[in-house]
């Protein structure tokens, strides 16, 4: 073809395809003018034209990147990585590609497996994390573990992890070219069980557990990959919300994730009994639980989270009788394969599974955590049990109590201790961020961060070491803490600054758990490092006394929380240039302390400003500012603001339940507090069902005995006997006092406040008498810890009056009502509540004294407006 | 990301002047530095894992641009050159690939931890690629300027402008060559796949 013939078909093609279709013939008759051979050309290529579609409109970039990224596996063949050459690719995965290598020393010829992680996961915390770990994780030594061996990092920065190499096949295929019949395949799922309990006492949660990550070798024995490897690299990193949310959810096999795993809530031990259960579903039935595919992701969530799946005899029942319109027509060679491969008839597959193995799948399998089996051994056991012939923990009927029964006996072990594990993490993030902010030079951050690194290691390996095994199953958190403030001491001797921070972080996770004393200690030891090492003007040691402050404050000794506050938010005012928000910080102790001692104008001030500071440098939904709101909320109600406390209350617990979700210990702060902007506003009904559920909530978090569970029984019960439900406001304040001189200080505020409560309950039920005991107690120890002429003491001695008055001793009841009016007009004002109340204490006293002169006059100020 | 902070290439820098200014031998010492830089974009992108995340094309080759080039250094019509480079680059990796896979047998039995590893290319796609690449030689032949927008367009994933902007020609002309060239392929590979 030359180019004018080209040319010309061109000029025809362009200016046809402007032309509408109908009027084409007609413009290529003309066009062409009876050359049949052009206009057939210009005909088929405008026909084509009108084909092509989306022909060549994709970019063939992405299959470019793949042959690309093919090629580069492929080019790994060879290479020697540490001591290790790959000899070559078996495989890739979620996480990275997995290659087959060997010793490149020739020393002694071990075969193993090297993954290489993909960049993309392997950012800074991960690599971070990944350090800390690998420590922990290879010491993970178990016949069905497969054993992380070594890790580190390749020439061009790519992280890889070296385990033992498996020759296997994954555990299902395994079962079913065995044919495996339903007793073996339980025997061998309770050595994976064993491994994972293992792992669990020795704090580590596997997170990926499924078929593929467990593989059986010749000999028959199961092994399990990758333990530790998923929160190694889906662990949230808190600096980057955005991209870190929803990242674990979408690298996890759904098939296997339990409903808090997709919600991206906590995840425990109790998640991998949840993923054991699934494997279990699957080896039983070959099936999973739920059919996931084609779903959107919210499907998938709302299947997981609500959906109960179908007992495994009902569903190998129903594969074999083709009822189910949701498979295929070929159900019955499935259903008929599915029993052949476990040496069954489908009716006696069906009959194996009714009962004790439909209950143990789906006991494992329940939606909330607290429901399953509550460790992995547990699980095993009822397994074993059931194989034994003897009666299961799993029923449907009799199950809920038995196990709740046991779960509250025993949870505390291993789930709490690897929380904590967490929790401590997250202490050294926010110490290092808080110190971070007060220096400006990047530099400096980049040596907290290195700092942050050692710290964790350190804490790591004493969380590790402490070795669970050693005191048999209920080693406590506490006792881990002690061996690592012990080992701080001796092993950081050398390396002040970085024992200074790791004393922080053990003191503030006491502080959590409520273990004033020792959070003292932990952090005083800290706080004189710090002014050693750095003077006084320097913000850490700011931050130290603050942080002794407030376990000061917590332990109810504003004396000694009041200078140390003082000084530190000097200190701050003047070495914090940048955002402030160590300020802010300080700013929120004091003002607390502020309010403690009855200061609420003062305290309202400070909050607005800690308020002002936080909103500005963090945004509106951050859980700092949540913070300010609720405590100036607190204030604004304890100054008789009710409604504009209940806006800033409701406004907190939005943000609260946006950040954290609903299961956060933090949730059940803003309830207890929005439940007492009602209880003010006399809405009793209304606050209770928001009490029990804070209570509730705190308690599951918490345990019974928490200094956090004591606050909402002793404010629960202060609602009752104002609602006048006696009985219960009794066993409430009883509750918090059986805590008194255990897990509550002697002299701790709330003893002093559940002693009123349980006064006034008495003399509300008619018993004046032992109610003056405890009100004179409860006046004694307001008196010894709060300064003069504080309004809890003046509220105290009103009732107390009214006590009295009860008893007919006018002459001793007079004092006490009239001063107590007086000292409460003059701290909460003529309208407050409190006021009111002991107001008409005075009426009623001399009601009942017989003095009607008196009485009207203050009859008239009650009156009042 | 691991490695974004190194500074551009003064290798590329420099070839791509060279080139620009006549040296036909830079050609050559361009592609392999280009393969380079797009292999590790290629490790980054492939492995995201997102599905719902479709490959920006355009961003791509953009950034191994910037990453490789000292922007102080070049006039704007060397971005255009380099855009070409890059785009015919993706061409060769794909055709040579294709190529090279289209009868092989899939890998040997090796035994395989996790069963979710899929070829690269399917056959179908391989020789798809083999032949568009021929009847574009063929079109080559008969309008030079038309294959190259189909380079620069489907294996380049260059835009209009783009493409405009490398064949020194406007965005209206890009667009009629590309219906044409579409046009044109699609019967060509129509015909061929004809019994």
């Amino acid at each position: 073809m030359n180019p004018e013939q080209w040319q010309k078909i061109e000029g025809i093609f362009q200016q046809g395809l402007a032309i509408e279709p109908s009027r084409r013939p007609a413009f290529l008759d003309n066009a062409c003018s009876g050359d049949n051979a052009l206009r057939r050309e210009v005909e088929s290529l405008m026909t084509a034209h009108e084909q092509a579609g989306a022909f060549l409109e994709t970019p063939a970039v992405e299959q470019a990147m793949k042959v690309v990224d093919a090629a580069s596996r492929e080019s790994f063949t060879g290479r020697v990585i540490g001591p290790y050459r790959i000899i070559h690719g078996i495989g890739a995965g979620g996480m990275g590609d997995v290659y087959l290598a060997e010793r490149a020393d020739d020393q002694y010829r071990k075969q193993v497996a090297i993954k290489l992680i993909k960049p993309h996961l392997a950012n800074g915390s991960m690599l971070q994390r990944f350090h800390i770990e690998r420590q922990i994780l290879a010491n993970l030594d178990h016949p069905n573990i497969a054993r992380l061996l070594d890790g580190g990092t390749t020439e061009d920065g790519i992280p890889y992890i070296v385990m033992d190499y498996i020759e296997g096949i994954p555990i299902d295929t395994y079962c079913d070219q065995q044919r495996l019949k339903i007793d073996r395949r339980l025997e061998l799922f309770r050595t994976i069980c064993s491994a994972v309990h293992y792992a669990h006492q020795n704090l580590v949660i596997h997170q990926d557990i499924k078929h593929g990550n467990i593989l059986v070798t010749k000999d028959g024995i199961a092994k399990l990959l990758d333990f530790g490897i998923a929160k190694l690299l889906y662990a949230d990193s808190s600096d980057e919300p955005d991209e870190a949310s929803g990242a674990g959810l979408r690298l996890m096999t759904l098939d296997y994730a339990s409903p808090e795993q997709v919600r991206d809530e906590a995840i425990t031990t109790a998640s991998d009994v949840y993923s054991l259960g699934v494997l279990l579903y699957r080896l039983l039935t070959g099936h999973q639980p739920y059919r996931l595919r084609d779903c959107s992701q919210g499907d998938v969530v709302r299947i997981i989270c609500e959906e109960e799946p179908e007992k495994p005899s009902l569903l190998v029942d129903r594969l074999h009788h083709k009822t189910g319109s949701n498979f295929s027509g070929s159900a019955i060679a499935m259903g008929d394969s599915i029993s052949r491969a476990r040496r069954e008839k489908p009716a006696g597959l069906r009959r194996r599974l009714r009962g004790d193995l439909d209950a143990i799948t789906l006991m494992s399998m329940r939606k909330a955590p607290r429901d399953r089996y509550t460790t992995a051994e547990q699980f095993s056991e009822d397994i074993r049990r059931h194989l034994e012939g003897l009666p299961v923990l799993a029923h449907p009927d009799a199950a809920g109590y038995r196990v709740r029964k046991f779960i509250g006996r025993h949870f505390i072990g291993v789930a709490a201790a690897s929380l904590i594990l967490m929790t401590l993490i997250g202490g050294i993030v926010t110490t290092t961020r808080q110190a971070g902010i007060a220096e400006r030079e990047r530099d400096k951050a980049r040596i907290e961060a290195e700092k942050a690194e050692e710290i964790n290691a350190f804490v790591q390996d004493m969380l590790s070491s402490a070795d669970p095994r050693s005191r048999g199953k209920d080693v406590t958190v506490a006792e881990v803490l002690d061996e690592a403030a012990r080992r701080v001491e001796t092993e950081l001797k050398d390396q002040p600054e970085i024992a200074a921070s790791a004393q922080t972080t053990i003191g503030l996770t006491y502080l959590s758990l409520g273990s004033y004393e020792a959070a003292e200690s932990q952090l005083h030891k800290a706080l004189r490092t710090r002014l050693q090492l750095f003077g006084i003007e320097h913000p850490d040691v700011a931050i130290s006394m603050n942080n002794l402050a407030t376990v000061f404050e917590a332990q109810g000794n504003l004396a000694a929380a009041e200078p140390l506050l003082q000084k530190a938010l000097a200190i701050l005012r003047r070495t914090d240039r940048g955002k402030k928000l160590g300020v802010a910080d300080v700013l929120n102790n004091m003002a607390e302390l502020l309010f403690l001692k009855g200061n609420l104008s003062a305290a309202e001030q400070m909050h607005r400003e800690e308020l002002d500071i936080r909103r500005a440098s963090l945004g509106n939904n951050h859980p700092a500012v949540a913070q300010s709101l609720n405590d100036l909320a607190v204030v604004l109600g304890t100054k008789g603001d009710w409604t504009e406390a209940e806006k800033f209350h409701r406004e907190a617990l939005a943000i609260i339940r946006k950040v954290h979700g609903p299961e956060h210990p933090d949730v059940a702060s803003a309830l207890s507090n929005l439940a007492s902007d009602l209880v003010a506003r006399k809405e009793y009904a209304a606050a209770e069902p928001l009490y029990i559920e804070a209570l509730e909530l705190r308690r599951k978090l918490l345990g019974n005995e928490h200094p956090d569970v004591t606050w909402i029984l002793y404010n629960y019960a202060m609602t009752m006997v104002e609602k006048g439900d006696f009985a219960k406001a009794r066993d409430l304040a009883r509750q918090v006092l059986a805590l008194r001189g255990k897990s509550l200080p002697e002299e701790h505020p709330m003893v002093a406040g559940s002693l009123l409560v349980l006064g006034r309950s008495l003399m509300g039920s008619g018993d004046p008498q032992n109610a003056e005991r405890l009100l004179r107690e409860s006046l004694e120890l307001r008196r010894k810890n709060l300064p003069v002429g504080h309004w809890l003491i003046a509220n105290t001695e009103s009732v107390l009056g009214e006590c009295l008055t009860q008893m007919s001793r006018f002459h001793e009841a007079e004092p006490l009502v009239l001063d107590g009016y007086s000292q409460l007009r003059k701290n909460l004002g003529d309208q407050h509540e409190r006021t009111h109340e002991s107001l008409q204490r005075i009426v009623q006293l001399y009601d009942r004294w017989k003095k009607p002169d008196q009485a009207a006059r203050y009859r008239a100020l009650l009156s009042k407006p | 990301m691991i490695s974004s902070s190194e500074p551009p290439n003064q290798e590329v820098t420099k070839a791509l002047l060279d080139w620009s200014q006549g040296d036909k031998d830079a050609l050559a010492r361009l592609m392999p530095l280009i393969y380079d830089e797009l292999h590790r974009l290629a490790s980054r992108y492939m492995r995201r894992e997102n599905p719902g995340h479709t490959l920006q094309a355009t961003a791509l080759i953009n950034e191994a641009y910037i990453r490789l080039v000292d922007q102080t250094r070049v006039r704007w019509q060397n971005r255009a050159h380099f855009l070409a480079i890059a785009a015919q680059t993706m061409r060769r990796i794909l055709i040579d690939h294709a190529r090279s896979h289209q009868y092989a047998k899939r890998g040997s039995g090796a035994s395989k931890i996790s069963l979710d590893e899929a070829p690269a290319l399917s056959a179908q796609q391989a020789s798809d690629l083999v032949e568009l690449n021929e009847a574009l030689t063929r079109l080559a032949a008969i309008d030079p300027r038309k294959s190259r927008v189909v380079e620069l367009r489907f294996f380049g994933g260059l835009t209009t402008e783009e493409a405009a902007e490398v064949l020194q020609t406007s965005p209206a002309t890009v667009l009629r060559d590309w219906s044409m060239a579409k046009a044109w392929l699609y019967r060509e590979m129509s015909r061929s796949n004809e019994p």
